[in-house]
């Protein structure tokens, strides 16, 4: 069929509501969920405290998704994912204890997909997102290329004691491109292993985003590797400069449970570029163990000649298939020409349950 | 700089042995769900054949203990024929 019949199919689809449109098995609709809690200490050389968090690196969310045969070799359907956050661990700081739960938007799509690859449209994941974010260690729940996933919201004490207006999310960001958005979106079929996708979008202004990416199991036993290059282009304000950003990452797992990766980003800012690199080496040992050591520095981000740094260890243990338990123990710290500022540590424990 | 890397992809689509599906765990993990099973996620099949369709409280979490014994022997059940059935 041309693809404008695949689309008039589509939408006969959606707009019937009837099962009698159904081929095969039918349609599936499915609902899912997590919840995802944990307990935060931090220190930031001037207070301490115990911050009850939601665990922004996998929210407290819940989905509803139908997809169905439109016709042999033709699905579509429909994606809708929501997060509720109460206390997001990114958010909380020693100004803002509490941070009242709201619905946020995640997925909000419709899907067609074929041998051609699929497309999507609406509210979702841009062709990069995630790409600085690939991760085969088993313990992202607690700690992974994003650091400000926990903690992001704290602001760094200078050697006065007072609070400056520069947290962490600000300094140390993975730049992972630009999230999620309304686009339309299109991946191509994997070819040995590899995916490419681009999408077209808009913000505040137009966004456009492309990435490849790869997950196979090598041969000779060389274990599982999974890598995604991206660039991301958002249109400038009037009077701004547009806001390009390119890097990937990749993340290699040994038959053995020893991992590593490793991520790096680049992104155009008003006279200067804003960098960030991410290593991590971690054990997998048995399904249910894992554990991981990390270290991300970002360069000018928020200033020139900033350098933040951060040190992690994590650990998931998944005693039950439903449920994994998880702690990590973590520093960052900032240097800035002319300033003298207070590192900031973290401890969180916490649980993510499925359900 | 360009010439290496299209020669790691190269290298990379000659020596997969065969592709996997990634799935970042920053996601609802896939496997089963404290309520929803196995499964899980709450399934409703919309049209399906008559053995999709016969699944008792397929399209909700169990409300008592012995509806949840239910649809384990349930799905024990189907599980055995499925496997039968290959």
């Amino acid at each position: 069929l041309a693809a404008g019949a695949q689309w008039a199919a589509l939408a006969a689809l959606l707009a019937a509501g009837s099962p009698v449109h159904a081929q095969d098995k039918g349609i599936e609709v499915r609902l899912s969920g997590q919840i995802n809690r944990a307990i935060l200490h931090a220190d930031d050389g001037g207070q301490t405290d115990w911050f009850n968090v939601d665990n922004d690196n996998s929210s407290t969310r819940f989905r509803f998704d139908a997809a169905g045969n439109v016709r042999p070799g033709l699905r579509a359907g429909i994606l809708f994912e929501v997060e509720y956050q109460s206390n997001p661990s990114n958010v909380v700081n020693f100004v803002t204890r509490q941070a009242s739960p709201s619905l946020d938007e995640r997925h909000m799509d419709i899907f067609v997909n074929g041998a051609w690859g699929t497309a999507r449209l609406g509210q979702g994941d841009g062709a990069a997102n995630g790409a600085a974010e690939v991760d085969l260690s088993g313990t992202t729940v607690a700690h992974y290329s994003d650091t400000t996933g926990v903690g992001g919201g704290f602001l760094y004490r200078n050697s006065a004691g007072v609070l400056t207006t520069s947290s962490i999310t600000a300094t140390l960001a993975n730049q992972d491109f630009e999230s999620r958005y309304d686009r339309l979106l299109y991946q191509s079929p994997v070819f040995s292993g590899f995916m490419a996708e681009t999408s077209w979008g808009n913000k505040a202004t137009d966004v456009f985003e492309l990435a490849l990416r790869y997950s196979g199991k090598l041969e000779a036993g060389l274990g599982t590797l999974a890598g995604a290059l991206g660039y991301s282009r958002e249109d400038a304000v009037p009077g701004g400069v547009d806001d390009k950003i390119l890097g990937g990452s990749i993340s290699w797992l040994l038959p053995s449970g020893l991992n590593l990766t490793f991520a790096h980003t680049n992104r155009d800012l008003p006279g200067r570029e804003g960098k960030f690199t991410y290593l991590k080496a971690g054990y997998k040992f048995n399904p249910r163990h894992a554990a991981s050591v990390d270290f991300a520095q970002g360069d000018d981000q928020e200033a020139a000649g900033d350098e933040a740094k951060m040190f992690g260890v994590g650990y998931v243990y998944t005693p039950i298939a439903w449920a994994e338990v998880f702690g990590l123990l973590k520093r960052h710290d900032l240097d800035r020409p002319g300033a003298s500022l207070q590192d900031i540590t973290f401890a969180m424990i916490g649980t993510r349950v499925k359900f | 700089m360009r010439p290496l890397f299209v020669a790691a992809c190269v290298a990379l689509a000659g020596c997969a042995a065969e592709p996997v599906r990634y799935h970042s765990q920053n996601e609802i993990p896939p496997g089963p769900g404290l309520l929803s099973g196995a499964e899980g996620a709450f399934v409703l099949r919309v049209g399906g054949s008559a053995s999709d369709a016969a699944a008792p409280s397929d399209s909700a979490a169990p409300r008592n203990a012995a509806e949840e014994r239910e649809y384990q022997e349930w799905r024990e059940w189907k599980r055995r024929q499925e496997s039968g059935a290959n």
